[in-house]
């Protein structure tokens, strides 16, 4: 046998060996690091989707307590009204007035909603506290008079 | 010189070279079956998320349209909501509180609702909401 092996092979099936090892170990952590990713931005998405249902819920917990004041969109609006813990994140929720008569002079009792992740006493709107929903709401009532229905005029979400 | 006796090398070589290959493919499948198995939870994960958002957009529109009233500052009596959709398979959806003929809410006050999807691995996600009466 070794007659026959005229130049030195020792060694070369070993090289292919860790070279189709090295090969197949950068594929299968690839396809780890593809796997990881995936449930990584799983996570990171339902985090996203919790703020919004809380600022949701936070907006729809205003709106209601709004609803109990003698005459909303009239009087000061309160707040900020601030919810704790819904799916795990806390709201703020500011609001302001937005009264507007129609061009055929009905009155609108609008009122303007925004939500965001508490942050102390940080205001809405702050680089820190980025708006997650901004809704704008009718009261419908007659002057001077509590609301007998919302209607909802414009309800953003920001993520 | 005289070369030394190296008779037998090639097959030690080739012994050492198809375990370590072997042991390459048998890791590699491992890491193959792994992956799907990821993939699929990471698919249902997907599904889940697909399902509460349904499930809860669907719920705040029954109670929008059960529950109001054109005029009156009390609410209709209750709401009931149903999933639009047919339920993946293996896929189970519940809530607390029941939200059949669910009484509705207070016009100053929400409901809180908790909406649960059962994963077909048996893992659960759940969403809380708030609902009121418009």
């Amino acid at each position: 046998m070794s007659a026959s092996r005229t130049r030195d092979e020792r060694g070369a099936s070993l090289i292919l060996a860790v070279a189709f090892m090295v090969i197949v170990g950068a594929i299968s952590a690839s396809l780890f690091s593809m796997i990881t990713s995936s449930v990584n931005d799983r996570t990171i998405l339902d985090g996203v989707r919790n703020r919004e249902y809380a600022a949701d819920a936070g907006v729809e917990f205003a709106i209601a307590q709004v609803r109990s004041l003698p005459a909303p969109g009239d009087t000061p609006c309160g707040g900020p009204y601030l919810r704790s813990a819904v799916d795990g994140v806390a709201i703020r929720v500011e609001c302001s007035n937005d009264f507007a008569v129609t061009r055929s002079g009905f009155q609108q009792f609008n009122v303007v909603f925004t939500a965001c992740a508490q942050s102390g006493n940080t205001a809405c709107g702050d680089a820190t506290t980025p708006v997650i929903v901004r809704a704008e709401i009718n009261y419908q009532r007659a002057a001077t008079q509590p609301a007998t229905r919302t209607y909802v005029q414009s309800w953003s979400v920001n993520g | 010189m005289r070369a030394r006796n190296t008779a037998g090398e090639t097959l030690v070589e080739l012994c050492i070279a198809i375990v370590i290959m072997g042991a390459v493919v048998a890791a590699y499948f491992g890491a193959w079956t792994t992956a799907g198995t990821a993939s699929k939870s990471a698919r249902d994960l997907v599904t889940a998320d697909a399902i509460l958002r349904t499930y809860a957009e669907s719920t705040k529109s029954a109670v929008r349209d059960g529950c109001a009233t054109s005029s009156a500052s009390t609410p209709s009596s209750t709401f009931t909501v149903t999933y639009p959709d047919t339920l993946p398979t293996a896929f189970a959806i519940s809530s607390s509180p029941s939200l059949t003929n669910q009484g509705c809410p207070g016009v100053t006050a929400v409901l809180p609702v908790t909406l649960t999807v059962t994963l077909p691995s048996g893992h659960t996600k759940s969403l809380d909401i708030a609902v009121r009466t418009p």
